[in-house]
């Protein structure tokens, strides 16, 4: 096997030479020409040059001796065909390394890093992993050793054929996306390598026509062979696969509050099909039991249950090689065993309709037109189309389509919006001004919002309200600012409003938010609460007796609101004026800012809140120091907040009968009117929860991670008390 | 004496074309053996099959007792084969070659090699693509010698050789070569050069053995009778042991293999004889005698 080394050194060497002074030309021009980047340079020479010096050194294994007419002598010599095979295989391996070295050396002469490149529009899946400089040399000599066996006379075009379309086939982001490269690489690759060790040791080159037709069946076997063995890799990795415990819960909850479906990540054996990296499975969870289960095939991420829980949609990445990715939309009938219904290919879902028919949008192409058809879809009657639109359609060589498109985005704001009738798919002209869109609803109106985003020479951004009637008389809503966001409707028609400062603090964070409700009808506002140098998320509870309000600092803690103490709508203390209506009940001290101020007017400010029934919670701390800057905050494990990240609680300066429930209890900034309702926390084991499920009668589940466990632990919000429920298992 | 090289019921087609039908002989330690046949007569597929580079249909070949099939690399080590079909690595000199080789030979003599190349002119440093035909031909048999092999299998060897070096080959190097215990056994169209030397004939037609037989032993039986008749005649009557015949008036000549006088004369009884000559043939005429007429199909 050394001899065979030995010789094809001899005849590579000044080759090898060669090809060096290639990629030294190549970027010697390239610098010349002032278009040498790390990109550029690293294109150049790892995925052109060195790819395709490769692939001619690995072709020229048998191919060369075929055309000098060395094959006989060399099948002649006292050496297995096998090793014969071998050290070619093994050369063409070491030339490829070799080159890469010297490629690596010269890029980094020029001042090259070999680092992982990701393009904006062509993101090529070479340079994701390591793949980019072990896998494509080892695959492009499995390419070479293979088409080295077609022979001039029958297989010189089917080699360009087999190697253009291998090349596409890989350099194609898209039409690998969601398979495991570096597994279907080693199918490919042995499968390659075996097929040439086979046919050189068997001594059947493909050296005519009629050969290579059995080159073209030996492949079609080969992938034939290699899909039954993908397919069954993976359905035995099904077996393997780790569903993990999620930081929090991404889906939906029925409507009878018993079942969470969602997705989880899933950790994949090495070997499996699905790359370990984006793996999502879809999942149905019992909130009684905290038991888990997948509910789909392995591809399948989560969508959205039925209101009764008894079917999901959920979406199907479908990915073959060859073929772009693409979603379909399936329903999964849980009712019937989680049985696999599609609902149409390439779907957009907007939303399920009262009697759990889905509203979607699918494309499609009739007699050469795009289109965009608006759907009903339920288990019993199918499809449904209601209306459709025509798509734009872009002819002409790619700049041209690109740049109709790239118009077609920018005028899309201008679209003039129509009212769609599910009942009949009518189209109603609606008088909506361009890049108007739906923020909320209440009984008697639509409140929509246009949206202004900053521009470098105006950076003022923020949106527009306004609301329409059932009679589509438009009422213009200036009670709500521009950095106003509709976060929810309240049983009595008000909108749950929070409004974040311009001003903004470390990390993002605005300096104030405000919760505050806003009615449509007469522009009345009332502040319910404000908070400082927290990012606030807001979680309306469904009978909208209280909302849920995640605080996000250093840290994360949770408090609520029980918006069944504001007082009914329409009543003259709902009317904003800087006073929120006097409450019954405990009274509460003036709330303190953040950082322990205490606000303008003093107790002039104080607002009587109605604590909720058992006066939960107590205990919790001013916070401490005044002095203490407010750009770190730390949320104390119950919610509050301290400067520093030390729990510092400062007792009330002002006699209260119910200490204050918080320190994150806000109070109006100066000039500001004082909040309604003082927010209350929730205690929790840490602040490693992320996810809240709030269900009606001032209940509300809390889902995080607790070590490794993800426990979901239930709040009796009134009560004020907390208690573990379960531990999260599949 | 024990045999060499032995194979039996040898069959081999290409396609839908027989080439070997059921081929089969034994060549012992130090014989030289020719086996002649006209182009497309299966003589280099015979070769390579005996060489492992091809197997057979059927039957079974050995060459020192191993099947070149099942053991082709020990048979290559101990067989050299030198083949018009062989060629070798243009870009390579002698020496390169023999650094390629050599390894692979367990009895690589280098300086036999080196004498051989100074024997037959073969110039060391000179690639292989600036050789002329005949030189490269010397460089194969040098490189085929330097490996010491216990049989040798000569595929036309002498193609593209001049007339010294031939007669160089034929006449020292073989002589030599049987005097170490080599077997050779040498497909060719040069009967007359190696008549001299081959100590048994195979004669291959139609995929089939006509002849195989000692040198001396067909030459003997292959006699042509040449006789004047009485009377002139138009053809000579057909005979199992008639090769070839002619009559020409009242001459008529027929070769006649496995001669006996007996045969002769009955043969010749039909006639009335007035003059009868026996003579014998050289190889090349036996050759012809054996294959005129009888189209190879390639």
């Amino acid at each position: 096997m050394m001899s065979i080394l030995y010789k094809e050194y001899l005849e590579h060497r000044l080759f090898f030479l060669l090809m060096v002074l290639t990629g030294l030309g190549s970027l010697v021009i390239a610098r010349w020409a002032r278009v040498l980047d790390n990109g550029t340079g690293i294109v150049l020479l790892f995925l052109l040059e060195a790819p395709i010096l490769t692939y001619v050194v690995a072709h020229q294994a048998v191919f060369r001796e075929f055309q000098q007419g060395t094959l006989p002598f060399l099948a002649g010599l006292p050496l297995g065909r096998s090793r014969v095979w071998l050290a070619k295989a093994l050369f063409a391996g070491l030339f490829a390394a070799a080159l890469y070295l010297a490629f690596a050396l010269l890029g980094t002469a020029f001042g090259l890093t070999l680092e992982p490149i990701r393009f904006d529009r062509l993101d090529l899946f070479v340079f994701r992993n390591a793949m980019a400089l072990c896998g494509i040399p080892v695959l492009v000599v499995a390419v070479g050793l293979f088409t080295t066996l077609l022979l001039p006379e029958g297989g010189a075009l089917l080699a360009i054929v087999f190697t253009a379309t291998t090349a596409l086939v890989g350099y194609a982001t898209h039409a690998l996306a969601g398979m495991n490269l570096l597994l279907l690489e080693v199918l490919v690759v042995v499968a390659l390598l075996a097929t040439s060790w086979y046919t050189f040791v068997t001594g059947n080159l493909f050296s005519a026509w009629r050969l290579a037709l059995r080159a073209v069946l030996v492949l079609a076997a080969c992938v034939a062979a290699g899909t039954l063995l993908w397919v069954g890799i993976d359905t035995l990795a099904e077996g393997a696969v780790r569903l993990e415990i999620p930081e929090q819960l991404r889906g939906s909850v029925t409507e009878d509050g018993r079942r969470f479906f969602g997705q989880v990540s899933a950790t994949a054996a090495l070997w499996d099909t699905i790359p370990a990296d984006s793996y999502q499975r879809a999942v149905e969870i019992d909130l009684a039991t905290g038991r888990g289960r997948p509910v789909a095939r392995r591809t399948t991420a989560a969508g959205m249950p039925t209101r009764d829980g008894r079917g999901l949609f959920a979406y199907d990445p479908w990915v073959w090689p060859g073929v772009a990715a693409r979603q379909d939309l399936l329903f999964l009938d849980l009712a019937d065993g989680g049985r696999e219904r599609r609902v149409d290919r390439e779907a957009v879902p907007h939303f399920l309709l009262p009697d759990d028919t889905l509203l979607y949008t699918r494309f499609s192409t009739p007699g050469g037109h795009s289109l965009s058809e608006i759907c009903r879809w339920s288990p019993a009657r199918g499809t449904h189309p209601l209306t459709a639109f025509p798509t734009r359609e872009f002819r002409g060589p790619w700049p041209v389509r690109l740049f109709s498109a790239m118009l077609l985005v920018a005028r899309e704001g201008k679209t003039p919006s129509r009212l769609l009738s599910l009942a009949d798919g009518a189209l109603l002209p609606i008088p909506l001004p361009p890049g108007a869109t739906l923020a909320a609803e209440t009984s008697r109106f639509a409140v929509f919002g246009i949206h202004r985003s900053g521009r470098l020479w105006n950076t003022s951004a923020g949106t527009t309200w306004f609301a329409l009637d059932a009679s589509g008389t438009r009422r213009d809503l200036p009670g709500l600012p521009p950095q106003a966001e509709l976060r929810g409707t309240l049983p009595d028609g008000r909108l749950l409003v929070r409004t974040e400062s311009a001003e903004r603090v470390a990390m993002g964070r605005p300096r104030t938010t405000t919760l505050s409700t806003y009615r449509v009808e007469d522009g009345a506002s009332q502040t319910l609460a404000v908070f400082q140098d927290v990012t606030v998320v807001t979680h309306l509870a469904p009978d909208g007796g209280y909302v849920v309000c995640e605080l996000v600092a250093e840290n994360r803690a949770w408090t609520w609101l029980d918006l069944a103490a504001l007082p009914p709508a329409g009543s003259a203390n709902d009317r904003e004026s800087g006073h929120a209506a006097p409450l019954s009940g405990s009274t509460v001290t003036p709330a303190k800012d953040l950082v322990g101020n205490r606000p303008a007017g003093g107790d002039q400010a104080a607002t009587e809140s109605r604590l909720p029934s058992g006066g939960q919670p107590t205990g919790a701390g001013q916070p401490g120091n005044p002095d203490q800057p407010a750009t770190h905050r730390q949320l104390a494990p119950g919610g509050q907040l301290v400067p520093g990240g030390q729990a510092a609680p400062e007792p009330a300066t002002t006699p209260v009968t119910t200490p204050p429930a918080t320190a994150l209890f806000p109070a109006p900034v100066t000039g500001e009117p004082a909040p309604a309702l003082s927010p209350t926390p929730i205690r929790l084991p840490g602040d490693g929860f992320r996810t809240v499920i709030c269900r009606p009668g001032h209940q509300a589940l809390f889902y995080g991670k607790v070590g490794a466990a993800g426990e979901l632990w239930e709040a009796d919000l009134r009560q004020g008390s907390t208690r573990r429920r379960w531990a999260l298992t599949f | 004496m024990d045999n060499t090289i032995a194979f039996t019921g040898l069959t081999k087609s290409f396609g839908r074309l027989p080439v070997l039908r059921q081929v089969g002989t034994t060549i012992g330690s130090g014989q030289v053996v020719g086996l002649f046949g006209r182009n497309g007569a299966g003589k280099t597929t015979l070769m390579r099959i005996l060489y492992g580079m091809i197997g057979p249909d059927a039957g079974q070949a050995s060459l020192l007792g191993l099947d070149p099939q099942a053991h082709p690399v020990e048979v290559r080590q101990r067989v050299g084969l030198v083949s018009e079909e062989c060629h070798l690595y243009p870009w390579m000199d002698a020496n390169a070659l023999e650094t390629f080789l050599a390894p692979l030979y367990p009895k690589w003599d280098r300086e036999l090699f080196r004498r051989h190349l100074a024997s037959m002119e073969v110039p060391p440093d000179r690639r292989v693509d600036a050789l002329s035909r005949g030189t490269k031909r010397k460089l194969m048999l040098s490189l085929a010698l330097a490996a010491q092999p216990e049989v040798l299998l000569l595929d036309e060897p002498l193609g593209g050789l001049d007339a010294v070096v031939r007669e160089q080959i034929v006449t020292t190097l073989i002589h030599s070569l049987t005097d170490h215990g080599v077997t050779i056994f040498l497909s060719t169209h040069e009967i007359e050069q190696f008549a001299k030397v081959c100590d048994r004939v195979i004669i291959l037609s139609h995929g089939g053995f006509l002849v195989d037989r000692e040198t001396a032993a067909l030459t003997d039986q292959v006699r042509r009778v040449t006789a004047t008749l009485e009377h002139p005649v138009e053809a000579v009557p057909a005979h199992p042991q008639i090769l070839s015949a002619r009559a020409h008036g009242t001459q008529v000549e027929f070769v006649l293999n496995g001669f006996t006088q007996e045969t002769a004369d009955a043969i010749l009884a039909n006639w009335k004889v007035r003059e009868v000559a026996v003579s014998g043939l050289t190889l090349p005429e036996i050759f012809i005698a054996f294959t005129a007429g009888k189209e190879e199909v390639s």
